[in-house]
């Protein structure tokens, strides 16, 4: 059993690190302020691959896998959140739903776009009325000719305000339901059809920009029919699926960098004559949140080694999620304790940190589902079956 | 060709040599008046003698304050074509292939950076750059140089067992200040050379306009901050100009309206890691000392001895920031 | 047109601490990274290939860990990484590694530029650049801002003290590169990966670059470590003058 990283993730992880640091963490307090997508890092990011991590290069990527994708996600996450969700909603969810289960045209028509970062890509999934209940969508695509009419909408989109290319989910055929009868496409934003309502107002991750998506009329060639009609249901939650070990990794970054600040403000605080970090419990809070983080971890890259090698997963994903938002906010709750009254601040990164961690718990699949998704996988091991 | 060129030595290496510079006031400059008096303990101490080059042009006081310094024979070279660091290597590598030293020293300057290596490869022996602080074994005759590493966070120190000349370039303050003694006798001799014709192959023009790129707060050298008892700003930013440093402040100043908020210096500022960061009338309570935790060497200038940063300082001057900032300036300068 | 870039491996700063009250350097992470210095000089030399199209080959010495370093310079876009090691070139000094480099860029031929950073910061020595090119024969160029081809002759713009001048030299020349004279490009990640599962530099040994055991003796040996004052918090001075002094003696201004 080897534990070390692969030389050339080593190499990734040392490049990124200091693109993080260089590009990413001078702005991060401005974009949150100033409630803006940091286009300026989105293009450098492109630039060095950013954009395309796990892909083959065949298709624009960088081909590190999704160990490699993990890196990135925890590298970027220690200091944005903000950039990272941009990123994180493009590659893990937008791009990969193509990856996965798009033709070889589609691939090389809308995967190298992305993959190059030439295009953002948003996931359009969710609706007012179909939040964990995905399967309860209502946007309508209807068949006429050789096109689908689009028509409903999406709501909280991350990249929505900015994307070119979006994979989304409609109905196709309202009498079979979510089995066979929601089909997945890929669409062009710049359709006739295509709109964005007005971007959402967060309490975290302003730096990311979240909007409705709005079809109207909005006529989609069959070529673009992602997956198997009557089948788009699989291949969103598939993409969900891969999405979450990622997610998780961004959060593994976040829990990192509320350790450091935390033993970094420790170090230096004095009171009652001494450095703080000589306080019991603040010794205490610091072995908590490093257990955790060493922990998640561990569950992490295990999840991309499986992912990497092929094998099952989605427990694991839905773990690393799961864990991995809990234990961020946990870690930011305890640094922001610790640093006391300038944790509370709105010029100190802390206060950034734990308005963006909470959305973990939320997006991509609530805690909830997650906890579902991981019992039924484990019961059905043992012969009870609970997802319907 | 191969690399043992044979410097088929014309006698064996002996004497200290000393490349000597001049000032801008066209006096032998202070470091190299220092470096031959510390040539002259080196040679008392091995029995030999100290000789200094200079080499350029307008050359004709320097002499005897060579000799004044410790030099026994001074050999002036000089010739327009000098400038030229082609021609310096060229004058001084013939030089000194015909007598060659046992130990070469230079002054830490732009002139040691050209020549002192190209000559150093050229014989065949070693170089001791930088040298904070010079030894010279006089058991084994080698020569020990202390000289920093990694910017200066420690120092190594390396020896040059046999190569010969044992080359070194020296930082001021390494030997101290030289005594120099007027009564001291030594000779003056003109370098024979032959520069007619001569061509350097780089040319150089100028000065030029270039405005290199920005360095950010974060990652600057040196920093003047100003806090509440400045006083002044104006004062506050001529000492910026005056150490290269960039202008920053404690949260107050901004407050002030004397700098925007990407200039705060701070816990919910830039935290910076400068070598130098003079705090100007900053108390320095916790929130500001975060953000210069990793500062190398900070100065605080403030009214009150009590405040913490001035407790907490490198060095300190308890004051009026903006009489002990003017006092500062003009020490500067000169 | 053929350019070289000599770069060298030295310890990450941000992996060790110094503690001066104990004299010792405690290496809490062994870490290597590319001289600041010499990725300046491969970022001068790239741009100099994306602006006039050249062969950018980089050299490095080292033990088995300057792979890294030559992987990471062909992942920044350089066409070709020569690993120049041996055991006889352990401990090798400025004197050896100039002949070393030397050497190499004379097996290569045909190359009319060649690049290094000023100063290498586990030395701070700045020799090997102006060394490389008595070695060859060649003019070189301190504290390059910016480097230019021109016809048959490189432009540089150097700084010499606060000022800036324009040099110019035939080629083939050296030209050493100031630190932070540009910001050098990241690597493409795709390149890092393709670095270490497609790629691999070349590898010169003594024997390889026709050097035998007396040609790479060295002239200068390590005798040990020294370290500044311990910091000496709230020391109160009494004038401006003698602060100046202090800067002055501590080497925090000169």
């Amino acid at each position: 059993m080897d534990f070390e990283f692969s030389p050339e993730h080593v190499a990734l992880r040392k490049m990124l690190r200091e693109f993080a640091e260089e590009e990413v963490r001078p702005l991060a307090k401005t974009i949150d302020r100033e409630h803006r997508v940091p286009w300026e890092t989105l293009k450098k990011a492109a630039k060095i691959g950013l954009l395309g991590v796990p892909f083959p290069q065949k298709y624009g990527g960088m081909g590190a896998g999704e160990t490699g994708y993990c890196i990135a996600m925890e590298e970027i996450g220690r200091v944005c959140t903000s950039t990272i969700t941009n990123i994180g909603a493009h590659i893990g969810i937008a791009a990969m739903a193509i990856y996965l289960d798009g033709t070889e045209a589609q691939k090389q028509k809308y995967l190298v776009p992305l993959a190059s970062g030439e295009k953002i890509g948003a996931f359009g999934l969710t609706e007012p009325n179909a939040g964990s209940d995905a399967a309860a969508i209502r946007t309508r695509a209807v068949r006429e000719g050789d096109s689908y009419i689009l028509d409903g909408s999406k709501i909280y989109i991350t990249n929505g305000p900015i994307a070119g290319i979006c994979s989304v989910l409609a109905v196709t055929d309202p009498t079979l339901g979510a089995r066979g009868g929601v089909t997945a496409f890929i669409i062009e934003t710049e359709w006739e059809g295509f709109k964005i309502g007005s971007q959402e107002n967060k309490m975290g991750i302003r730096g990311s920009s979240t909007s409705e998506l709005i079809f109207d009329n909005l006529r989609v060639p069959q070529e673009n029919v992602l997956g198997k009609v009557g089948l788009g249901f699989v291949t969103f939650m598939k993409t969900l699926d891969y999405g979450r070990a990622s997610l998780g990794a961004g959060c593994l970054g976040g829990a990192e960098a509320a350790l450091e600040a935390a033993m970094q403000w420790a170090k230096a605080r004095n009171q009652f004559g001494t450095y703080i970090a000589a306080k019991q419990s603040i010794q205490w809070m610091v072995a908590d949140i490093a257990c955790e983080v060493e922990a998640l971890r561990s569950l992490i890259y295990r999840t991309a080694w499986l992912i990497d090698s092929s094998r099952p997963f989605s427990r694991e994903a839905a773990m690393c999620k799961l864990y991995g938002s809990e234990v961020a906010s946990r870690a930011i709750n305890k640094a922001l304790q610790i640093h006391g009254a300038l944790g509370y601040s709105s010029d100190f990164h802390i206060e950034r940190g734990w308005r963006d961690a909470r959305i973990a718990e939320i997006f991509e699949g609530t805690n909830e589902i997650q906890r579902i998704v991981i019992a039924s996988d484990l019961f059905q091991q043992i012969g009870v079956r609970i997802r319907s | 060709m191969t690399f043992m060129d044979d410097m088929s030595m014309a006698t064996e290496p002996r004497d200290i040599w000393v490349v000597a510079e001049l000032g801008a006031d066209g006096q032998a400059s202070p470091l190299s008046l220092e470096i031959v008096g510390g040539a002259r303990m080196m040679a008392d101490g091995l029995g030999c003698y100290v000789h200094a080059v200079v080499m350029g042009t307008g050359l004709g006081d320097v002499a005897p304050q060579l000799i004044a310094a410790g030099a026994d024979r001074v050999h002036v070279a000089d010739d327009p074509a000098l400038e030229h660091s082609d021609a310096r290597c060229k004058v001084l590598g013939d030089l000194l292939a015909a007598q060659p030293p046992e130990v070469l020293l230079f002054s830490a300057s732009r002139l040691a950076e050209d020549v002192a290596p190209r000559l150093a490869q050229r014989f065949n022996t070693g170089l001791l750059a930088h040298c904070t602080s010079l030894q010279m074994d006089e058991i084994e005759r080698m020569l020990i140089g202390t000289h920093p590493v990694f910017n200066g966070e420690y120092y190594e120190l390396a020896a040059c067992p046999s190569a010969r000349p044992a080359i070194a370039t020296i930082e001021p303050n390494t030997f101290g200040p030289p005594y120099p003694d007027s009564y001291r006798i030594g000779e003056t001799e003109t370098v024979a050379m032959d520069l007619s014709g001569f061509e350097s192959r780089v040319q150089v023009s100028g000065p030029v306009e270039y405005v290199p790129p920005e360095v950010p707060l974060r990652k600057a050298k040196r920093i003047v901050a100003a806090g509440r008892q400045a006083g002044d700003f104006e004062s506050v930013k001529q000492l910026a100009e005056a150490l290269g440093a960039h202008v920053a402040g404690a949260r107050e100043a901004m407050d002030e309206g004397w700098i925007a908020e990407e200039q705060v210096v701070g816990a919910t500022g830039e935290t910076v890691q400068p070598d130098l960061y003079v705090a100007v009338g900053i108390r320095g309570d916790t929130y500001h000392a975060f953000g210069i935790r990793d500062a190398k060497f900070v100065v605080a200038i403030h009214p009150e001895k009590d405040a913490p940063l001035v407790k907490t300082a490198d060095a300190a001057l308890v004051g009026d920031p903006p009489k002990i900032l003017t006092e500062l300036i003009e020490a500067l300068k000169s | 047109m053929r350019v070289v870039v000599a770069i060298k491996q030295v310890l990450d700063p941000t992996g060790f601490t110094v503690n001066r009250r104990a004299e010792k350097v405690f290496v809490n992470r062994e870490e290597h990274i590319i001289n600041p210095a010499d990725r300046c000089a491969l970022e001068v030399a790239l741009q100099i290939k994306d602006a006039v199209g050249a062969e950018v080959v980089v050299l490095c010495g080292g033990p088995e860990r300057a792979n890294d370093a030559l992987r990471y310079a062909w992942a920044m876009g350089a066409d070709q990484g020569i690993h120049l090691t041996d055991k006889l070139f352990a401990g090798a000094d400025g004197l050896v590694a100039a002949k070393l480099l030397a050497a190499a860029i004379r097996k290569l031929g045909d190359v009319e530029l060649a690049l290094t950073g000023d100063r290498a910061l586990d030395t701070g020595a700045g020799e090997v650049g102006p060394r490389l090119a008595e070695a060859l024969g060649w003019p070189h160029i301190l504290a390059a801002r910016t480097v230019e081809i021109n016809n048959g002759a490189v432009r540089v713009i150097a700084s010499v003290g606060h000022q800036f001048f324009a040099m110019q030299a035939q080629r083939p020349a050296v030209v050493i590169v100031a630190a932070g004279a540009n910001k050098p490009r990241y690597a493409h990640g795709g390149r890092i990966m393709t670095s270490y599962r497609e790629w691999k530099p070349e590898v010169w040994s003594a024997s390889d670059l026709g050097l035998t055991e007396a040609d790479v003796k060295v002239a200068i040996e390590k005798r040990g470590q020294a370290f500044p004052p311990e910091r000496q918090p709230g020391t109160i001075l009494s004038s401006a003058d003698e602060l100046v002094g202090m800067l002055k003696r501590q080497r925090i201004i000169s």
